[in-house]
């Protein structure tokens, strides 16, 4: 029986969890406001599709969850969402210029707000211990409901933050080497 | 003790602390846990890890469920004890997972458990993908130290004006990803050289063994986990 993936994807999709993993530090070094912790995904999804993108997303946030806090855990399905979402808008030539880059970003951030506002709302009562929940807090004072609040304060927090990532992946994997680029079939959708 | 071990205890005991609903015991199956991690080595550290994270999550909870926004704004809000009641037994749910999962970390090392995931009854491609990120991740920092360094010797400066830093972000972060991505056919190719997927197991020299208590151990927890999921849906 052939297995799912090549043993290039297998590798491949490690060293995009690598890169989730290290990647965010970079962000926290040079103290930008962002996670950036989802580049690797995108790169995945960008050089392998959807499928290697989701499991990537997944395990990320798995790992993370065993070796640093059992919250990322409980986000492990938007990491598999990102990279569910952005291999699909790859596959379907969302990378192939810079509007279309911008428009998969955004898909990719509604995605995050429809599976994270409830993980986050029911499992952690809409707060996560950042600067957001104030704006959550204030959103409720305002007449909105929790899932409301939650909903705005995610998109709000994302949409840099995937737009920034989907960018920098972008470039990079139009950056690659046309050697590295042969590799991957999912490159020559990416312009 | 085998890596999976602690790892097995995890899932009862998180969902036994979504089971009760006692406030004061959930508190006091905290304190147990945070007495028994700050007792281990670099227990201070592991304590103020996990402050770091529960401490501002108590403030976000209270912030949103104790609804003081709406006081400072003159409305009038009911119910104020129930909802903070509800968050802090949220909040202590929380605490007691993540310090039990910082308990279980403190009991082992990366090595280890990449050993023993190398050496579960994991097929082969999902072993390699569940450990390989843990060693790949240390390689990557330390490229990522000598990337940075090659960088500042350009010009890159890391402490430079908020609009700048944006700029070295990718100068950064290139040539770590183009560094590895070029590595990845080559990891590839010694993979497949070595047929590491022909079997369906690894074989792993040193593999850590559990001793028979630990495997019914697991099964016991497995067991557990069942039925006290069950209870929670019934519920």
């Amino acid at each position: 029986m052939n297995p799912l993936f090549s043993t290039r994807t297998l590798t491949l999709m490690s060293a995009g969890i690598a890169f989730n993993m290290v990647l965010g530090q970079l962000a926290s070094m040079l103290k930008l406001p962002i996670f950036i912790d989802a580049i690797g995904t995108f790169v995945v999804a960008l050089l392998a599709g959807p499928l290697a993108a989701l499991v990537t997303g997944l395990v990320t946030n798995l790992i993370w969850g065993v070796l640093t806090s059992p919250v990322a855990a409980a986000f492990a399905p938007v990491a598999a969402v990102i990279g569910l979402v952005a291999g699909l808008c790859a596959r379907a030539g969302g990378f192939r210029s810079l509007p279309r880059v911008l428009l998969s970003s955004l898909l990719v951030t509604l995605a995050v707000v429809v599976v994270a506002t409830p993980i986050r709302a029911y499992l952690f009562g809409g707060a996560t211990g950042s600067g957001a929940d104030f704006v959550v807090a204030y959103m409720n004072a305002l007449g909105s409901k929790l899932l409301e609040s939650v909903a705005f304060t995610v998109f709000g927090v994302n949409l840099v933050d995937k737009v920034v990532s989907a960018l920098i992946a972008w470039l990079l994997v139009r950056g690659l080497p046309e050697r590295v680029r042969a590799q991957f079939p999912g490159a020559a959708q990416v312009r | 003790m085998h890596p999976f071990t602690g790892l097995a205890l995890l899932l009862p005991l998180g969902l036994l602390a979504m089971r009760i609903d006692l406030p004061s015991l959930l508190a006091v199956a905290l304190a147990l846990l945070l007495v028994a991690l700050g007792m281990r080595p670099l227990g201070g550290a592991r304590l103020r890890q996990w402050a770091l994270v529960l401490l501002p999550l108590a403030l976000g909870l209270t912030l949103v469920h104790g609804r003081y926004l709406d006081s400072w704004l003159g409305q009038v809000v009911d119910n104020r004890q129930a909802a903070l009641l509800a968050a802090l037994r949220l909040w202590l749910r929380v605490a007691i997972v993540l310090a039990a999962a910082l308990l279980w970390l403190s009991s082992i090392t990366t090595a280890s458990l990449t050993r023993a995931l190398f050496a579960s009854r994991l097929p082969p491609g999902v072993a390699y993908l569940l450990a390989s990120p843990l060693l790949l991740s240390e390689q990557l920092k330390a490229r990522l130290a000598a990337v940075s360094e090659a960088q500042a010797a350009r010009g890159v400066d890391v402490a430079a004006p908020f609009f700048r830093r944006w700029r070295s972000l990718l100068a950064l972060a290139a040539p770590l990803v183009v560094w590895t991505l070029s590595d990845v056919g080559e990891r590839a190719a010694a993979l497949d050289a070595r047929a590491f997927r022909s079997r369906l197991r690894r074989t792993t020299l040193d593999a850590p063994q559990p001793a028979i208590w630990e495997r019914w151990l697991w099964y016991g927890c497995a067991l557990l986990a069942l039925v006290l999921a069950g209870s929670l849906l019934w519920r």
